[in-house]
């Protein structure tokens, strides 16, 4: 492609690869020189090119030429507004691999409620695509529109189907992936003789998420923000839409009971889509302005559990009576009120709520922006990381700001993700600056308190590997193995 | 009777008796003979000899893991390879070189479990049967692999295989795994996961990349990368509380079915219409746990002798679960927390029975009870191992229900006739597999063979059967090849992406002396030659002469 004017110079950068899309445009690239919530390093060159391969055989020559050139890359799927800093070059002279064209639904199987999916395929469209099949895809809570479900998933951002999440895997099965080295790695229940066509043609739906033989790839994969290789495509479990489905809000002013509860429906298996939340950060997923905020998050209890009942085609009535049953003699036992309307909202409303996919995030309509802050621990300590983060931000002044509190369960009740989200209105420079200091700082706290950061963005990282240095020879054999030459997304783990 | 092939020297020994005191160092052959047996269980004595070829240079008893990490640095030091023994159930954790130092990890029993997050803290020597009495006293329960109550779920989880009759509820071992601790094969401490920011031993991934997915991925290391001391460990909830009640007499130990439980027993007339139902029941969700095992087999269950077995099936009188005609079967446990559940639980599984054409056979209640108590604890080894002594496994499948009636047919090639009337394996149906779900999502089939350990001619046919079932595997798929291990790695590897080279990779980094050895895992250093010739020999050695030939090989030499 010849370079327009406004493109970025190409005296001391390669040749694309040829065949490849390939935009040099000085706004295109400098767009991926910074993120929402990471500004460009003034001493660091933007991305040279954002090439954009349209298949799994096409991303094979960008690496492959990659390797040749000694070219940094970074695959970015989704589309939008991104941040964590995880697409940020760390690196000069690196370009953006970008996955969001490549959009197809290889395959979907209704009675294996499985999909292959490529990673362009975001929240915002799949659910569409699944729907003719009697499918939906299991989300994380309110994704945007433009989030890749393979890049949400690589991610290892949680999914509301506590009770369908048994490991960190899922809802993956086998993928397709092409490392760093540039060769071919199918993984899990791919890792099987022919090609993917072949595999559908005798029937095989790459079901496993572990393998092949004494590898996980996947889970290597996983948490690796991109810095080992790129997924071309990857089957996914679905959840069967149901004939029948109730949705409950059960709430207390202590979250102990709402804990307990929640983890007795997890010992039951119980409940779909199951997440707690606190009054602040279920009136941001409500609100549509700050006035409708306001007066939600004063009517609304202070602790929130979400739980949703649903049966199939298998005695639809009797299940959904029986389910209903045990979850009214839970919230009893725990002193947990259950309702489907709560400060006049229904519990409904929120289930389509969750359902729909906006442009941007939720956390950001209150105030325009918003500070995220996430970390591993199990139910019974997840409460006690709020003072200090409420702590933090009462020494900075900012006592009153509105922060919400998101805990979902994972790994079936195993462990949980605790998020703290903080909405702050960014032309307001002081407020700004000073929530961002707040905010490192409670991220100290909380990780001397045991937050585990097991998906280390930013300034997490430096905290993440000083309390475990003994794993990073670890990390360093995974790059060696599979990147040898360091192509992707250089600079961005302590490998 | 092979003995020891190396002597200890006494420098070495008064140094392991330093780190671990002079109790917990042995190199008598008496108690080496403990470390070098091999009856055929999941392998092959060699010519029918009881005893290995190869012998521990001596046995260590560490009591924690700094111990570990010291003995494992003492055998770098002295040019000495380890090999981590966990309860050694069968004969898996032999050595495969006389300079192997066996580190017996059985004082290292501590188990602490945690039941409101469902998840247990195990060292290597808490064995599968007393984690679930425990756990059970909490209204939890373990997955046991197949080997049963007696093996260490820290070393299934670890470092092999993993897979059990429940994984319909309890997963899988690789994926049961939460937060490690290891001694690297360099003597080094390392835990992985939240354990490694000290923050509990609730996950195993992170921070940044699941580095644990180098060190296990579906098979396991077996003992070659090193030695894993403590675990975090996943339980799963059940509607029990305490140990199941006994009932009937030894042998014949039952259990009585707990309220709100339910073990029904349904067959289809062909494999297409219980593949149907599977997609079903596994769809609707109903089932605790599903297997399905061979007919004759589950003779084995019910009698008390093979005596008793033989008896019966000569004059007719199995039971009709025991019976050919009924194979295609599934045994469905329900477990439910009300009377209601409990209800629409049974009522859906009947009527998705009827849907697909199946029927119901009625268990008679002491049947019932034999049954419940090997699903639930799954003590089935005493008994599938009482007919001959000798057992080998083939195929995994871990794909669709739509292999169902392909992994039968995989399975009867596989045993071609041979545990037919005159075969040389134990006599059987014509295929021997043990099927059941994971998760809801796929399944599992594993043809067990039985054969005669002290007779050449059955133990060829069985590791004959083992070696077709690669080449029927390669040729045809149905589904993962499981058992990829040793030089079946590069034998399939460069068709599924050269996986082979990466754990090859790994290991070559990680011990570059080969100190953490074992003859399980992966060939350690691939000859330039091996391995350019490989591709041309792989149609010859997966010739019907090929594999006959192999398999004489192995039988003299035992596996
Ligand atoms: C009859 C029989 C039936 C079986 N059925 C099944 C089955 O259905 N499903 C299944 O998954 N497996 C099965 N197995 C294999 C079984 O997985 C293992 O026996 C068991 O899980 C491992 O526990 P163990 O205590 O027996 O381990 P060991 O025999 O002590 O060790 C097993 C292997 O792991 C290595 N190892 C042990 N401990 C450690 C450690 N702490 N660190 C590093 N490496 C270690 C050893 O060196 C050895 O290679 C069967 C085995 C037998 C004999």
């Amino acid at each position: 492609m010849a370079a327009a004017p406004s493109s970025i110079p190409s005296a001391s950068t390669p040749r694309p690869p040829a065949g490849i899309a390939c935009d040099r445009s000085v706004s295109i690239c400098q767009a991926f020189a910074h993120d929402t919530d990471t500004p460009a390093d003034p001493d660091r060159q933007p991305p040279w090119a954002v090439l954009a391969p349209r298949n799994i055989e096409e991303v094979q020559a960008v690496i492959c030429w990659a390797n040749d050139n000694g070219t940094g890359l970074i695959p970015v799927s989704s589309s939008g507004r991104r941040r964590r800093g995880d697409t940020v070059p760390a690196r000069n002279g690196t370009v953006i691999v970008d996955l969001s064209g490549m959009k197809r639904l290889v395959h979907v199987d209704a009675r294996d409620k499985i999909a292959i999916i490529e990673p362009g395929v975001d929240f915002g469209s799949i659910d569409a695509m699944l729907q003719p099949h009697g499918l939906r895809v299991y989300r994380p809570l309110a994704p945007r529109a433009g989030k890749s479900v393979l890049a949400s998933y690589l991610e290892r951002e949680p999914i509301l189907a506590a009770n369908d999440h048994w490991d960190v895997g899922d809802p993956f099965g086998g993928t397709g992936v092409m490392l760093g080295n540039g060769r071919y790695a199918p993984t899990g229940g791919a890792a099987i003789e022919g090609t993917l066509p072949e595999h559908l043609a005798r029937g095989h739906r790459q079901m496993v998420p572990v393998g092949p033989m004494n590898l996980d790839i996947l889970r290597v994969m996983q948490g690796a923000q991109g810095s080992l290789g790129v997924m071309g495509w990857g089957a996914v479990y679905c959840e069967r839409i149901p004939l029948q489905e109730q949705t409950f809000f059960g709430s207390a002013a202590q979250l102990e009971p709402v804990i307990d509860m929640a983890r007795d429906l997890l010992h039951r298996r119980l409940g779909n889509a199951l997440f707690i939340v606190d009054r602040v950060q279920l009136a941001m997923l409500l609100a549509d302005d700050a006035n409708s905020f306001a007066a939600l998050q004063s009517a609304l209890p202070a602790w929130i559990l979400f739980a949703s009942i649903a049966a199939d085609r298998y005695r639809t009535q009797e299940k959904m009576a029986w389910q209903l049953a045990d979850l009214r003699h839970r919230a009893q036992a725990r002193g947990v009120n259950l309702d489907e309307v709560l400060a006049g909202t229904r519990a409904s409303e929120l289930s389509q709520r969750l359902r729909r996919a906006d442009a941007s995030s939720f956390r950001d309509n209150l105030q325009g922006a918003h500070r995220e802050l996430f970390f591993l621990q199990q139910l019974d300590r997840a409460g006690s990381f709020l003072p200090l983060v409420q702590g933090c931000l009462a020494q900075a002044g900012l006592g009153g700001a509105p922060l919400g509190v998101y805990i979902q369960p994972t790994t079936q009740g195993v462990n949980c993700h605790v998020e703290f989200t903080l909405s702050y209105d960014p032309r307001k420079d002081d407020e700004a600056r000073r929530s961002q200091s707040a905010w490192t700082q409670a991220a100290q706290h909380c990780a001397q308190a045991g937050a585990f950061f097991s998906r280390p963005y930013g300034a997490w990282s430096d905290i993440a590997f000083k309390r475990d240095r003994a794993i990073l020879p670890m990390l360093t054999i995974a790059k060696s193995v599979f990147d040898p030459l360091g192509v992707m997304n250089p600079g961005r783990l302590p490998y | 009777m092979t003995t020891p092939g190396m002597e200890l020297p006494a420098a070495v020994r008064a140094e392991f008796e330093r780190i671990v005191g002079p109790r917990n160092v042995s190199a008598d052959p008496a108690m080496l003979s403990g470390y070098a047996w091999n009856t055929g269980i999941g392998s092959v004595p060699p010519s029918g000899r009881k005893f290995a070829d190869v012998w521990p240079i001596a046995v260590v008893l560490p009591g924690n893991t700094e111990e570990v990490a010291a003995l494992v640095k003492c055998c770098l030091r002295h040019k000495l390879t380890f090999k981590a023994h966990s309860t050694g159930y069968g004969s898996m954790s032999r050595v495969a070189s006389p300079d192997t130092v066996a580190v017996d990890l059985r004082r290292m029993d501590t188990l602490e479990i945690d039941a409101s997050n469902r998840m247990a803290i195990i060292g290597p020597y808490v064995t599968a049967g007393k984690l679930q009495a425990e756990a059970l006293k909490h209204g939890l329960t373990c997955h046991i692999v197949g080997a049963g109550p007696a093996h260490s779920p820290l070393a299934s989880a670890t470092s092999l295989i993993g897979v059990g009759i429940t994984s319909q509820s309890t997963s899988m071992n690789a994926r049961n795994l939460l937060s490690w601790e290891w001694v690297t094969p360099q003597g080094d401490i390392v835990r992985g996961g939240s354990a490694g920011s000290d923050c509990g031993w609730f996950t195993g991934d992170g921070p940044g990349p699941g580095v644990r997915g180098l060190l296990r991925g579906f098979v396991g290391a077996s003992g070659g990368l090193g030695i894993f001391t403590r675990i975090g460990y996943k339980l799963y909830p059940v509607p029990l509380q305490g140990p199941p009640a006994n009932t009937g007499r030894p042998p014949q130990i039952g259990m009585a079915v707990p309220p709100n439980y339910a073990l029904m027993h349904a067959v289809w007339p062909d494999w297409e219409r219980q593949r149907d139902a599977s997609f079903e029941l596994t769809d609707a969700g109903v089932a605790n746990i599903m297997l399905r095992i061979p007919p004759d087999e589950i003779g084995w269950m019910l009698t008390a002798t093979n005596a008793e077995y033989v008896e019966l099936a000569t004059g007719g009188r199995l039971p009709p679960v025991a019976r050919e005609e009924n194979g295609k079967h599934w045994a469905i446990v329900t477990a439910s927390r009300s009377a209601a559940e409990h209800a629409w639980r049974t009522s859906v599984v009947r009527d998705i029975v009827q849907r697909t054409g199946g029927r119901m056979l009625e268990l008679a209640p002491e049947q019932a009870e034999v049954l419940l108590r090997n699903l639930v604890t799954s003590i089935y080894i005493p008994r599938v191992l009482r007919p001959s002594g000798g057992i080998m496994t083939t195929f995994g499948v871990l794909d669709s229900f739509h292999f169902l009636p392909g992994a039968i047919e995989a399975a009867e090639e596989t045993l071609a006739g041979e545990t037919r009337p005159g075969g040389k394996l134990v006599e059987g149906g014509r295929e021997e597999h043990w099927i059941w779900p994971h998760e809801g999502r796929y399944f599992w089939a594993e043809n067990i063979v039985d054969f005669d350990t002290t007779n050449e001619a059955s133990c060829h046919a069985a590791v004959y059967a083992l070696l077709s079932h690669f080449a029927i595997s390669f040729r045809n798929p149905v589904g993962v090849l499981t058992l990829g291990m040793g030089p079946v790695m590069d034998l399939q590897g460069d068709k599924i992406g050269a996986p082979q080279e990466y754990v090859r990779g790994v290991k070559n980094r990680l011990d570059p002396e080969d100190a953490s050895r074992t003859g399980d895992f992966i060939i350690v250093k691939m000859p330039k030659l091996v391995k350019m010739l490989l591709p041309l020999a792989r149609p010859l050695i997966l010739s019907r002469a090929g594999l006959s030939f192999l398999a004489r090989a192995i039988v003299k030499k035992g596996l």
